[in-house]
């Protein structure tokens, strides 16, 4: 995969506020996009765009990352082109999911991105089996899982705090608390773990609260629950302005406009994927059935 | 080779090829200092220690889930669910996570694992510890699914199974665990995924069936041999990918056929098998494909015997399939 970096820059510099606005500008035009019906359902990113991308800067690159079907924007975060980005929106021929799933999928294997999938809570217990599998190896990558209020009343939910606690894996649950919504934290004693929040539209604090959890799983601390606490859908966006000005957030602006443009341009005139993309990746090999029925679905299609 | 039971076999299979590869690791309820409700993994966690046959959480959707994690980070887990009956909390992991995991990542991520669990009953176990749920899993792209009857399979299909690129489900019969003994290498064999058996050869009815019910099949189709009718019994060993082949060569021959299996008969596996040969061999069939199941009720505890399709149900479905 292509890859355009856009990490918010390391953590001993100073905290790059950049990659919110340029988050927000593309999320605004898919929006419209969506709204005139010329894209398939994204959700918006608003307001979380401090949440993704502080969590990106705070963690490696070889840091696992699991988001749901509405952090779609982190893949954007961590690096994905965006011209890999407008193929996964048509989910056409070049979309390196082959059109399975709705843009909403998440997937990036390459910068460690896990498949997010809709049904809620599911991934938690994934990455703690990942970061566990990881600090088992010897190695210092650790898990994030994203995932929010609501998802607290899950039984995944419980179920992976308790497996992150007994196992003592080095997993981050980090979870986007709106406002009434009651949160994570309060539930990380009952399962032996750490617990921080912060303001989670602020990416500064953002960065630091997901860095000193990073930190302390890192150095056998074990798991940290965070609650990332947000308000308005704006209220990162209006923090970033303040910090880089409107000039600059004018001209990020019109840069992602313009490269998203561009990008879903190119990728509109690509074709759908081939009928045999139905049948492929349902098993490591092409299984009997599979081919019969792919020849069914040919048939079908050249009577038609 | 060696007189080993089933949990012997399986036993062998998950201890050597652990030596033979490092990233196999056991997880599940009671698995590790216990050695497992039926002690199929009694020994390993001396042997392999706490960070290879880990005891976890009573919580299935956590074995499979984190299990899941496992197998996307490289490792290759070898879950189990203590009965099958136990297996539907963690239903949603299997079946919309493991299973899809390949398909909706276009083939960046894969969920290699096997889950083991002891399906069928038999055992006075009740409803809870007596289930046959194949079909449920062999409806879900995505899963194999695998059910030896007899030690020797289950070795060489475990092993096969491991070492797999796809998620499996392994279910052991736990009626035939300790009940059949027979010989089994000492050293590495495979049996391979989606190849039926021949386990008798004959021309008059077809009897397709696997797991603990393939020795009722054969105990039938000697009874009724003594009457004239001869029947050939198919023993599936992968319910998923199907042999197809294998079965509807054998129904071109018999022109007759009877599934028998387990679990309740409204949309049971039985159902696709007759399918599958009403769509391949029409024309060669002579009497209407029969079924004999359990009954479309929970698994009983007292009246078990009424319940699972025994020798005594299945001989008169030969007799009368074979005489239409």
């Amino acid at each position: 995969m292509d890859v355009q970096p856009m990490a918010s820059g390391d953590l001993s510099g100073e905290v790059n506020y950049e990659p919110v606005l340029r988050l927000r500008a593309i999320d605004d035009r898919l929006a419209e996009l969506g709204e005139a019906g010329s894209i398939g359902f994204l959700p918006r990113a608003a307001g979380r765009e401090a949440a993704l991308v502080g969590t990106v800067a705070a963690l490696n690159k070889g840091d696992w990352i699991f988001p749901t079907m509405a952090d779609w924007a982190i893949s954007i975060a961590r690096g994905m082109a965006l011209e890999t980005f407008a193929h996964r929106i048509f989910g056409d021929a070049r979309d390196p999911l082959r059109g399975h799933d709705i843009p909403a999928g998440t997937c990036a294997k390459s910068l460690n991105i896990a498949s997010a999938s809709a049904p809620a809570a599911t991934h938690l217990p994934h990455a703690v089996g990942v970061s566990w599998a990881a600090r088992q190896r010897g190695e210092q990558s650790i898990a994030a899982a994203l995932f929010d209020g609501p998802e607290v009343d899950a039984a995944e939910f419980h179920t992976a705090l308790n497996f992150a606690g007994v196992m003592k894996t080095p997993t981050l649950f980090i979870c986007r608390v709106r406002p009434g919504e009651e949160g994570a934290v309060e539930h990380a004693v009952a399962y032996g773990l750490a617990s921080a929040h912060c303001d989670g539209s602020d990416l500064a604090a953002v960065i630091e609260t997901v860095a000193a959890a990073a930190e302390r799983a890192r150095s056998g601390g074990g798991s940290t629950v965070i609650d990332l606490e947000l308000g308005g859908p704006d209220d990162a966006v209006e923090i970033a302005i303040a910090a880089v000005g409107r000039e600059r957030e004018g001209q990020i602006e019109g840069e992602a406009h313009q490269a998203l443009s561009s990008a879903l341009e190119s990728a509109s005139k690509t074709a759908s994927p081939d009928l045999r993309s139905l049948f492929d990746d349902v098993y490591s090999g092409f299984e009997n059935h599979l081919a019969e029925q792919l020849q069914e679905a040919r048939q079908e299609a050249e009577d038609q | 080779m060696t007189q080993i039971n089933m949990v012997q076999a399986i036993n062998d299979a998950l201890s050597s090829e652990m030596r033979r590869d490092e990233r196999v690791v056991l997880l599940g309820e009671d698995v590790g200092k216990v050695g497992g409700v039926f002690r199929v993994t009694a020994g390993l966690y001396d042997e392999f220690g706490q960070d290879r046959v880990i005891d976890t959480p009573l919580a299935e959707g956590g074995i499979i889930g984190t299990s899941i994690g496992m197998a996307l980070y490289g490792l290759r887990p070898v879950p189990e669910i203590q009965f099958a009956d136990f297996i539907f909390p963690a239903f949603d992991q299997i079946v919309s996570e493991a299973a899809k995991m390949r398909w909706r990542s276009g083939g960046e991520y894969a969920c290699p694992m096997v889950i083991r669990t002891p399906v069928g009953g038999g055992i006075r176990g009740g409803l809870y510890h007596s289930q046959s749920p194949e079909a449920l899993f062999i409806h879900t792209a995505g899963l194999k699914v695998v059910c030896p009857s007899n030690p020797y399979d289950a070795k060489g299909l475990l092993l096969a199974s491991i070492r797999d690129e796809d998620p499996v489900l392994f279910m052991e019969p736990k009626r035939v665990y300790r009940a059949v003994k027979m010989d089994v290498p000492d050293e590495d064999y495979e049996v391979e995924l989606g190849k039926a058996k021949v386990v008798r050869e004959g021309s008059g009815v077809t009897v397709v069936s696997w797991g603990a019910m393939v020795y009722e099949a054969l105990t039938a189709a000697e009874q009724v041999g003594a009457d004239g009718v001869d029947c050939e019994v198919i023993d599936l060993r992968t319910l998923w990918p199907l042999d197809v082949d294998t079965i509807v060569e054998s129904v071109k021959k018999t022109g007759r056929l009877v599934v028998v299996h387990e679990a309740p008969k409204t949309c049971g596996f039985g159902a696709e098998v007759v399918q599958r040969v009403t769509e391949k061999a029409f024309l060669h069939l002579e009497a209407p494909p029969a079924r004999v199941t359990g009954w479309d009720t929970p698994f009983p505890f007292t009246l078990e015997n009424e319940y699972l399709p025994l020798a005594h149900r299945i001989a008169p479905a030969l007799r009368s399939t074979a005489s239409f």
